[in-house]
C-alpha cells in the first residue's frame, strides 16, 4: 500500500509514530516512508486538530513527543491558519498541557517528558512573540506571574514552585532564541517583535535580579549540588542571560549581574556557564562603546589568575581554553583604553595594565608543549596580532607606546623559543598531533612577521645572538637550537623582502653570523637538520648578494642530499638557492651527489624530479664554463634511463610497473631538458646571438654516437638547445616505439609521452631565440611529424594537439617545412572531426580534446596563422563549425571557454578574409541559435558570460547579419525558452524541458535592441544579456540579479 | 570577525550551489528569498572555512604587472609565478612569464579601528 495515501487522522499518527519507533517490526525499507508521512502529516492542516490528542499521559512518550513537535511546527511555521478570535484559546490550551506537564515532572524523572515539555515552550514562546505587538503585549508578564502562580494549592511544596520558576526561566531563554528562527516575518514586523522584546527587557532583568539575589542567601550546600533544583536555577539563569546578551540586550541594563557571574566563576559547575556569558558580554559588538565601564572589571579579570593557575596544577585544558578565550575577548576589545592607559599620568592604571599584558603572556607562555599539555596558548596569538596592528595604526603618541610596548614584543619571542620547542617524546605523538604541531609553529611564525614592522632588526638580532650563545654553551640543546633556527626561517623571507633593495646593514651581518654557524651546530637529528635546510633555503635571493657564504649553505644541502630522512628538504632548500644564485662553481659537486642520490633509488618520484631539475640548472651553468665537462655529465646521467626507456619500449607484455616507469622516465627526460633551456634563458636572455651551426652540428653528431665533442667552449644560450635537440634526436626513435607498443590500448603512456615533448618544446617556445637551422631540427621536425601519423583517432589526445600546435608555431616560419606541416594540421583536423562520427555520448566523453584542439584553434588564429586555415575549402569550414556548435553545448566552464575563444578569433579571422565572410553570413544561423538556446536556459547560468562574449564579437563584426539572425529566431519564429529542470515524478528524477517563461514580443525585441546598441560597452552588453537570461530562467528578481554579479 | 564577500561564489561549489538553487526556484519548490537567504549563508560558512579551518600557508613569487584595491578588494595581476605549498610536501607551481595570473583578495580582518569611534559611555 502506498504510506503517502494514509489520511492524516489522529489514529494513523498514533499508529505510524508507535510503528517507527517499534524498530524490531518495521523493516528498514519501510521506515523511510512512514518518515515522509510523518513529515508530511505535521505540516498539514490536520496536524492541529491530532497534535492535540497525542499530547495524552495515556498515550505513548514517543506519540506525546510528537504530537508536542506537530504543535510547535504548526505554531511555528502556520501561524497565519489560526484565526485571531482563536488566538486566546491557543494560548490558554498550550499554556494548559504545559503546566500539567510541569506538575508532571516532579513525580516523573522520564527525560522524554522533559523534552516533550521543552517542545511546548517553544510553541508558547514563538507564540508569544506573534502576539506581543498586540494581543499579548503583556505575555513577559503573565509568565512571570500567572506560571507561578497557577497551581491552587493553599501551601505549595517549594520545589512544585521550584520546578515552575525553571519553566518561566526557559520560557524567558527562550524567547530571543525563537527571534532568531522568525525567518518567516517581514524585516518591518521584526523590527516590531524585536522592540517590544527590548521594551519588556526591564521585567526579565528584574525577575532574574531576584532571584540571583535569593540565591544568594541560599546555604552554600544547596548551590553546590548540581542535582538540587536551586542549582538548575542559576545555571538556567545564566543561561537565560548570555541569551538576551546574544540578542543585543546592552550592558548598561545588565549591570548588576556581572558581579554576580565574576563569583560563580568560582564555582566548579558553574564555572563554564558564567565565563561564556561573561565571554558574550565583553565581545559583544554592542558593548564595545561602554569601554570605561568594562574597563572597571579589570582587577576583576586579573583575579581569574588565580583560577587559571589552578586549571594549570590540575592539568584541565578545558577550563584553560575557557578562561582564556574570557580574557582574551576582554583584552582584545579594550585595545584603545590600553593605549590611552599608558599614554595617562596615572601609575596605579598603569600598573594595572602591564598586570593585565604579563596575564595575556602567562597565557601565550601556557606550561607544556601544543597540542598534548595545553590547547589555549594559541588563542592568543590574534591578541598579539591586533595589538601591534592597532598600535601602528594610530597617529597620537605611537613612538611612546613603540617604546612601552616593544620589550613585551621581545619577551614574546622568549617564550616562542619555548613554545617551538619539539618534545622529547615527539617520535611518540600521533600524526594528528604531530599535524596541529605544525599549524601551532606556522602560527607562530606569522605572528613573528607581523611583530617585524613593531620590533625591526632587534628580531634577527634577538635569534642569532641567542643562536650563538646556545651553540657555545649547549652544543648539544638541539631542540633550542631547532627552535630558534625555526623563528629565523619564518622572518627571513619577510625581512628580505620588506628591506630589499637597501637590505640592512645590520641585518646583512646578523644572517652571515648565521650561514657562519651552519658548521658549527650539532646535526644529531633530522629535525635540526631539516629545519635548518629549510633556513638556509628560505636565505636563497640574499645568498645571491652575499656569494661569498655560498660554500656554508652548499655543503649543509649536499650533506642533506646524502641524509636519507631529509633528503626532500636538501632538495627544496637547493633548488631555491639554485634559483636565485650562480652556481658554476659548484655544479659538479652538485650535479654528483644528486645523481647518487638519484641511484640510491629511495626516495619518492616527485623529489627525483626535482633532483633532475636541479641537475639540468646546473648543466646549463657548467656548460659556460666547462663545456666539456658538462656534456660528459649530461652523457652520464642520461644514458642510464636511454637505456632502460629502450627496454621498456621493447618488452612484449605490460602491466602498470611498467607503465609508470615508462611515464617517470618520461618525466624525468623532459624536465631535465625544459630546466636546461629555462636556465639557459635566465642567465642570457640578452643574448640573441645564434650559435654556430656548424659547431652544433658536430656537437649533436658526436653526441648522437656518443663520442666527446671536439666543439670549443660556447657561451650562448643556444648551447643548450642544441644539446636538448641532440637529445630528443637520440629519443623520438625510443618515443616511437614505445607508441607503436602501447597502441591501441595504453592511452595513458601515450599521454605522458607527448605532454613530456610538450614540456621540452614549451621551453623551446618561451626563448628569444630562433630554432637553429639544421640537419638535426630538420631531423627533429620530420620525426615528430611522422610519431603524429603513428597514431590512431582514439589516441590523439590532449597534448597530442597541444604538441602539434608548438610544432607549428616553432617552425611555419620556414617555407621549406610548410607543406608538410600543412599536412600534419589537416591530419590534426580529420582526427578532431572524426569524434562527430559517433553519438553525442561519445562527443560528451571527449571534452578534453575539444577543449585542446579549440585551444590550439585559437591559439593559432591569435598569432595570426591565417595562412594554415586559408588553405580549408567550404566543407571543412562546415565541419569546423558544426564541431564547435556541438562544443558550445558542453557544460563544461574550461572546454566552453575554449570553443568560444576559438570562435571569436574566427570571426574576426572571416572579417578580414573576404572571401570568408560570404561563408560565414551562410552558415551562422544555427550557430547563433545554440547559443541563444544556451543563454535562455540551457546552459548552467555561470556559463552564459562565456557564451556572450562570442554574440559580442558577433554584433561587432556582422552587426546586420547578427540582427537579421537575431529576428528571425527570436520574433519570426517566435522563440520560447525551454528549461532542463528535474522533475521527480513516480520512476524516479527524469529530466525534462519545461516552458519556462514565456516572451512577450516586446520583451524580445527590447533584447535585440539593447544588444545591436552596445557594440561598443561589452559591459552594458554583458548586463543585456544577463537580463535576458534571468528573464528567460524566470530568476529575473533579487536572487538572480543579486548572483548574478561577479568578480 | 570575517567579513562576508561573494567572491568564493565563483568557484565550482558556488556555481554548483548556484545551478542547484536556480532549479529550486524554477520549479518553485523554495522561494527566491530562500535562496537568497542560502547564498548568504554559503558566503559566511566558506569564509569561516577558509579563516578557521586552512592552516597552509601558500609563498607566491612573480612579477607585479597591474594592482587595483576596490571596496577592500584587492585585484593583482600577475605575469608568470611560482607558487610553493608550505606544507608537509612542499609541492610548487611554476608558470612561465607568458602566462597572466589574476589574485583577488579581499581584506579577512573587519577594520577595527572604526569600532574605536564609538562613544564613551561615562
Amino acid at each position: 500500500m502506498d504510506i503517502t495515501q494514509i489520511p492524516y487522522t489522529f489514529e494513523n499518527a498514533e499508529k505510524i509514530v508507535n510503528e517507527f519507533y517499534a524498530t524490531s517490526q518495521v523493516t528498514n525499507e519501510f521506515k523511510p516512508q512512514l518518515d515522509q508521512w510523518l513529515k508530511q502529516a505535521q505540516n498539514s492542516q490536520e496536524a492541529w486538530v491530532f497534535g492535540w490528542e497525542l499530547i495524552d499521559m495515556n498515550k505513548s512518550i514517543n506519540c506525546q513527543f510528537y504530537g508536542a513537535s506537530c504543535l510547535y511546527n504548526k505554531v511555528s511555521k502556520h501561524f497565519g491558519d489560526v484565526p485571531p478570535e482563536q488566538y486566546d484559546i491557543l494560548k490558554n490550551k498550550l499554556l494548559e498541557k504545559l503546566l500539567l506537564y510541569a506538575t508532571t515532572l516532579l513525580d516523573n524523572k522520564h527525560q522524554q517528558i522533559r523534552l516533550i515539555q521543552r517542545k511546548l515552550n517553544s510553541a508558547l514562546a514563538k507564540l508569544a512573540l506573534y502576539l506581543i505587538q498586540d494581543q499579548w503585549q503583556n505575555c513577559i508578564q503573565d509568565m512571570i506571574t500567572t506560571i507561578p502562580n497557577c497551581i491552587n494549592e493553599p501551601e505549595k511544596h517549594e520545589e512544585q514552585r521550584n520546578q515552575l520558576i525553571l519553566i518561566v526561566i526557559d520560557l524567558l531563554t527562550l524567547l530571543p532564541e525563537e527571534y532568531q528562527t522568525l525567518s518567516n516575518l517581514n524585516k518591518l514586523k521584526r523590527t516590531q517583535i524585536n522592540s517590544q522584546l527590548k521594551k519588556n527587557f526591564p521585567l526579565i532583568r528584574d525577575y532574574l535580579l531576584n532571584l540571583f539575589n535569593s540565591f544568594n542567601s541560599l546555604p552554600p550546600n544547596m548551590l553546590l549540588s548540581t542535582s538540587s533544583l536551586y542549582f538548575n536555577m542559576i545555571e538556567n539563569s545564566i543561561k537565560c542571560l548570555t541569551s538576551w546578551i546574544e540578542f543585543g540586550i546592552q550592558m548598561n541594563d545588565i549591570q548588576q549581574f556581572i558581579d554576580y557571574l565574576f563569583v560563580y566563576i568560582y564555582n566548579d559547575s558553574l564555572f563554564d556557564q558564567s565565563a561564556e556569558c561573561l565571554t558574550s558580554l565583553f565581545s559583544s559588538e554592542d558593548n564595545l562603546k561602554y569601554t570605561n565601564s568594562i574597563f572597571k572589571y579589570m582587577p576583576k579579570i586579573l583575579e581569574l589568575q588565580n583560577l587559571l593557575t589552578k586549571f594549570i596544577e590540575e592539568k584541565d585544558n578545558d577550563g584553560s581554553v575557557v578562561l582564556t578565550k574570557l580574557i582574551l575577548a576582554f583584552g582584545e576589545n579594550q585595545l584603545s583604553v590600553i593605549f590611552d592607559g599608558f599614554l595617562s599620568n596615572n601609575d596605579q592604571v598603569k600598573q594595572i595594565l602591564l598586570q593585565f599584558i604579563n596575564l595575556i603572556m602567562n597565557l601565550t607562555s601556557m606550561p607544556g608543549n601544543f597540542p598534548v599539555d595545553e590547547e589555549s596558548s594559541d588563542l592568543t596569538f590574534v591578541f598579539w596580532y591586533s595589538l601591534q596592528d592597532t598600535l601602528l595604526g594610530i597617529d597620537q603618541g605611537s613612538n611612546e607606546l613603540l617604546i612601552i610596548f616593544r620589550p613585551f614584543f621581545i619577551n614574546l619571542l622568549e617564550i616562542f623559543i619555548l613554545k617551538l620547542q619539539l618534545p622529547n617524546n615527539y617520535d611518540d605523538w600521533t600524526e594528528e598531533e604531530k599535524e596541529r604541531l605544525r599549524c601551532y609553529r606556522i602560527d607562530i611564525g606569522d605572528t613573528m612577521v607581523y611583530m617585524i614592522s613593531l620590533v625591526g632588526e632587534v628580531m634577527l638580532e634577538f635569534i642569532v645572538k641567542r643562536l650563538v650563545r646556545c651553540i657555545e654553551a649547549e652544543p648539544d640543546n638541539w631542540r633550542i637550537q631547532e627552535a630558534l633556527i625555526y623563528m629565523l626561517q619564518s622572518v627571513v623571507s619577510e625581512l628580505n623582502e620588506s628591506c630589499s633593495p637597501d637590505f640592512s646593514y645590520n641585518n646583512d651581518i646578523y644572517l652571515i653570523s648565521f650561514v657562519d654557524l651552519i658548521p658549527k651546530i650539532k646535526y644529531s637529528n633530522k629535525h635540526i637538520l631539516s629545519t635548518t635546510l629549510l633556513a638556509v633555503g628560505s636565505l636563497g635571493s640574499w645568498l645571491e648578494r652575499n656569494v661569498n657564504v655560498l660554500p656554508n649553505a652548499i655543503s649543509l644541502c649536499l650533506l642533506g642530499l646524502k641524509t636519507e630522512s631529509v633528503t626532500q628538504s636538501a632538495s627544496f632548500a637547493l633548488k631555491d638557492i639554485i634559483n636565485d644564485c650562480d652556481l658554476s662553481s659548484y655544479a659538479e659537486q652538485i650535479i654528483a651527489t644528486s645523481q647518487e642520490a638519484l641511484k640510491s633509488c629511495t626516495v619518492a618520484q616527485n623529489y627525483e624530479i626535482r633532483l633532475m631539475s636541479i641537475i639540468g640548472m646546473c648543466l646549463s651553468d657548467l656548460l659556460s664554463v666547462e663545456y666539456q665537462r658538462a656534456i660528459n655529465w649530461l652523457q652520464n646521467i642520461v644514458e642510464p634511463y636511454i637505456i632502460k626507456l629502450t627496454e621498456l619500449s621493447q618488452l612484449k607484455q605490460t602491466d602498470k610497473n611498467t607503465q609508470s616507469a615508462t611515464c617517470h622516465i618520461l618525466n624525468l627526460l623532459s624536465q631535465l631538458m625544459s630546466s636546461l633551456i629555462q636556465r639557459s634563458q635566465n642567465h642570457n636572455s640578452t643574448d640573441l646571438m645564434a650559435a654556430n651551426d656548424s659547431t652544433a652540428s658536430s656537437v649533436n653528431t658526436s653526441f648522437q654516437i656518443g663520442m666527446t665533442p671536439s666543439g670549443t667552449g660556447l657561451n650562448s644560450s643556444n648551447d643548450e638547445r642544441v644539446i636538448v635537440n641532440s637529445l630528443l634526436i637520440k629519443l623520438i626513435p625510443i618515443y616511437k616505439q614505445i607508441i607503436s607498443r602501447n597502441l591501441p590500448n595504453d592511452l595513458i603512456v601515450i599521454d605522458k609521452l607527448f605532454e613530456s615533448i610538450s614540456v621540452t618544446l614549451s621551453s623551446n617556445l618561451a626563448s628569444n631565440t630562433p630554432q637553429p637551422e639544421n640537419e638535426i631540427t630538420e631531423a627533429i621536425l620530420n620525426e615528430l611529424i611522422q610519431m603524429f601519423y603513428i597514431l590512431n583517432e582514439n589516441s590523439w589526445r590532449r597534448f597530442a594537439y597541444e604538441v602539434c600546435r608548438q610544432i607549428l608555431i616553432i617552425w611555419w616560419k620556414n617555407d621549406k617545412y610548410k607543406s608538410n606541416l600543412e599536412n600534419l594540421f589537416h591530419f590534426s583536423f580529420q582526427n578532431a572531426m572524426k569524434l562527430m562520427s559517433k553519438d553525442m555520448n561519445w562527443f560528451h566523453d571527449h571534452t578534453d580534446v575539444v577543449e585542446q584542439y579549440c585551444t590550439c584553434l585559437a591559439k593559432l588564429l591569435k598569432s595570426k596563422y591565417y595562412d594554415l586555415f586559408e588553405k580549408f575549402n567550404q566543407e571543412s569550414l562546415l565541419y569546423l563549425l558544426k564541431f564547435a556548435q556541438l562544443g558550445l553545448q558542453l557544460p563544461e566552464q574550461y572546454t566552453l571557454r575554449a570553443v568560444a575563444t576559438f570562435l571569436e578569433e574566427f570571426i574576426k579571422f572571416t572579417k578580414i578574409k573576404n572571401n570568408l565572410m560570404e561563408f560565414l553570413e551562410h552558415n551562422s544561423f544555427n550557430l547563433i541559435h545554440v547559443i541563444i538556446m544556451g543563454i535562455s536556459g540551457g546552459l548552467p547560468r555561470h556559463l552564459v558570460d562565456i557564451l556572450s562574449g562570442i554574440l559580442y564579437t558577433y554584433v561587432k563584426e556582422y552587426p546586420q547579419l547578427t540582427n537579421s539572425i537575431l529576428h528571425q529566431i527570436l520574433i519570426k519564429n517566435d522563440f520560447q525558452p525551454l528549461l532542463l529542470v528535474q522533475q521527480p515524478n513516480t520512476s524516479g528524477e527524469v529530466q525534462q524541458n519545461i516552458p519556462s517563461q514565456h516572451l512577450t514580443k516586446e520583451q524580445k525585441q527590447s533584447f535585440v535592441k539593447s544588444v545591436l546598441s552596445e557594440s561598443n560597452n561589452k559591459r552594458k552588453f554583458k548586463e543585456a544579456i544577463t537580463e535576458f537570461s534571468l528573464t528567460c530562467r524566470g530568476l529575473w528578481n533579487q536572487y538572480g540579479k543579486e548572483t548574478s554579479s561577479k568578480y | 570577525m570575517s567579513n562576508e564577500y561573494e567572491v568564493y561564489r565563483t568557484i565550482s561549489l558556488g556555481t554548483a550551489l548556484q545551478e542547484t538553487l536556480d532549479e529550486f526556484v524554477q520549479s518553485n519548490q523554495i522561494k527566491d528569498k530562500m535562496a537568497k537567504r542560502i547564498f548568504q549563508q554559503y558566503d559566511r560558512s566558506i569564509s569561516k572555512v577558509f579563516q578557521s579551518q586552512i592552516k597552509n600557508k601558500v609563498h607566491f613569487k612573480s612579477k607585479l604587472d597591474i594592482y587595483r584595491n576596490c571596496d577592500n578588494v584587492w585585484t593583482l595581476l600577475f605575469n608568470g609565478i611560482e607558487i610553493t605549498f608550505t606544507d608537509q610536501q612542499n609541492q610548487s607551481i611554476k608558470l612561465g612569464q607568458e602566462n597572466k595570473v589574476k589574485i583577488v583578495a579581499c581584506e579577512a580582518k573587519s577594520d577595527k579601528k572604526s569600532k574605536y569611534n564609538n562613544n564613551f559611555d561615562d
